[in-house]
């Protein structure tokens, strides 16, 4: 019965992983449709060496930070299976460590989307290693593990923990205030904007692309969301059910404000899904559906602030969609999360205010020193040429339809 | 001899081939080609950006006649690409100094 148990944790958590890793070409496929031709394979590649980076940087120094836990035991040890072992049977430790590993490192998949188009390989692999091996499981542990005692603390002020189910702020804040401070060290992308400011749209690649970005995302979402209870025993449909409501709430607001524009129709679901998956485990799902709602009218009109009047250069619109809504998410959980509006109760609005805006503040200098660093030491972006080439040619030396633009004899 | 050069909406070219190859224009050539004229471009918008597309897709048919059915050939380019809208197209004529089969050397109308 004990194996039994423990071998259905195993398998809950792994299958979250499994999806969430399906999230990163999500990732990959909404930056290459949204990036124009010349760099979609300088996409595919940067998100998957990300990952993989992010992998090695979480095993060695992330998750020791965030939870005081190292892999550098033997076998029979990592597995539960040795006597005295303090890691749970079945490897389920193993498998948490894949699940969070997959969130870790979409910190450089939605910084990634910020920074397309300009910056160099290299040095932006070791940002992601430093984002990933030390900022972010920092603020990981304070908020999912109590680390530091700043749970308590808040508790003891404001009655109850910051309560960031599946990471509102501590992955999608975090990781959008992170790509700000990214964006304004790179600076706009050549012929972005005029020399009186005003800006010169670059029009997406591939609508379908992108699109099927916004799909696998979408999908996978509900491994991010759902999984996140971490024991089969503590799942709950609320978390799916809110889940969904939030991505309908998302679509559609962003579907009327943004006049059935498909850039704004497909973030605007993710814009839902991000806003809610800090309180999707309180909410009712009306509240989610709200949400959801807030979270797509936000990403509408931050976004076009953003490209137009704030000149940012943030080309996916990481910043307001991960940054804004995520923000949002953790103060809406405060609101909706509240018995009086529907949901379980048991969180405070002040824990929430604090903790989302130390989360976002916290990702924004965390940004700035990575990014800052790697600037200063070895310099962030392309020549003026390799970026007017494109990343695919000037990095990689291969285009995205080799036969098509090879001459042919 | 006459070269007839039309350019059409990209939706018309079967109706156009069709129509000519009806009256007995043994062969054409088709480009995909870009341009502007009355019709001018249009707007594209994505994530409230605005894109002027200044030049819109058509088909450019190429066929050489003989000058006793070059209005004919006119006529039913005339027939099966129209709307009666702007944007139909054009159709410009040219005289045709030589023409040449490449495998049996023929020249002139029995090289078409």
């Amino acid at each position: 019965m004990e194996a039994f148990k423990s071998g259905g944790d195993v398998l809950f958590v792994l299958m979250g992983a499994v999806m969430v890793l399906a999230m990163h070409a999500g990732f990959a496929f909404l930056e290459v449709g949204t990036v124009r031709r010349k760099n979609q394979v300088n996409a595919l590649v940067k998100l998957f060496a990300d990952f993989c980076v992010s992998t090695v940087v979480y095993f060695f120094i992330g998750y020791t930070v965030a939870y005081g836990v190292n892999f550098l035991a033997n076998a029979a040890m990592l597995t539960g299976a040795a006597e005295g072992s303090p890691f749970a049977r079945s490897g389920y430790d193993l498998v948490k460590f894949f699940f969070l590993l997959t969130f870790a490192a979409a910190i450089p998949a939605i910084i990634s989307g910020g920074i397309a188009e300009r910056a160099r390989f290299w040095p932006q692999v070791v940002a992601s290693a430093i984002l990933v091996g030390l900022f972010y499981p920092l603020f990981e542990g304070i908020v999912w593990n109590g680390n530091f005692g700043i749970q308590g603390w808040l508790e003891s002020s404001f009655g109850a923990p910051f309560n960031d189910f599946a990471g509102s702020i501590v992955v999608h804040a975090v990781g959008g205030w992170m790509a700000l401070a990214a964006v304004l060290l790179l600076g706009a992308r050549r012929g972005r904007y005029r020399s009186d400011g005003s800006a010169i749209p670059i029009p997406p690649s591939n609508i379908p692309f992108l699109a099927l970005g916004s799909w696998i995302l979408s999908v996978g979402w509900f491994g991010f969301n759902v999984m996140s209870a971490q024991k089969l025993a503590d799942v709950t449909g609320l978390v799916a059910l809110n889940s969904v409501m939030a991505m309908a709430g998302g679509l559609l607001a962003a579907t009327i404000v943004g006049r059935r524009d498909p850039g704004f129709v497909h973030n605007g679901a993710l814009a839902g899904l991000v806003a809610v998956c800090a309180g999707s485990n309180l909410m009712h799902p009306i509240g989610a559906l709200a949400t959801g709602a807030v979270a797509g009218v936000l990403f509408v009109v931050t976004f076009t602030l953003c490209q137009n009047r704030w000149k940012i250069d943030d080309v996916l619109g990481v910043w307001p969609l991960h940054g804004l809504c995520g923000l949002w998410g953790g103060i809406a959980c405060g609101i909706f999360g509240l018995t009086a509006l529907g949901g379980l109760g048991g969180v405070s609005f002040l824990s929430q205010l604090v903790g989302s805006s130390v989360g976002a503040g916290y990702a924004l200098a965390a940004g700035a020193i990575a990014y800052g660093v790697v600037k200063l030491a070895i310099g962030i972006r392309l020549t003026d040429e390799e970026e007017d080439r494109g990343a695919d040619l000037a990095i990689h030396n291969i285009g995205a339809y080799p036969e098509e633009e090879l001459i042919k004899r | 001899m006459k070269f007839i050069v039309a350019i059409v909406k990209p939706s018309k070219l079967d109706a156009v081939r069709e129509a000519l190859q009806g009256m007995g224009v043994a062969g054409m050539t088709v480009t995909e080609v870009r341009g502007f004229g009355r019709q001018g471009g249009h707007k594209e918008i994505y994530r409230g950006a605005e894109y002027e597309v200044h030049f819109v897709p058509k088909i450019r048919i190429e066929i050489a006649v003989g000058a006793d059915i070059a209005d004919r050939a006119i006529e039913a380019i005339r027939d099966s690409a129209g709307d009666g809208r702007i944007g139909d197209g054009k159709v410009f004529v040219l005289d045709l100094e030589q023409a040449v089969r490449i495998r049996t050397g023929e020249a002139s109308a029995g090289a078409l």
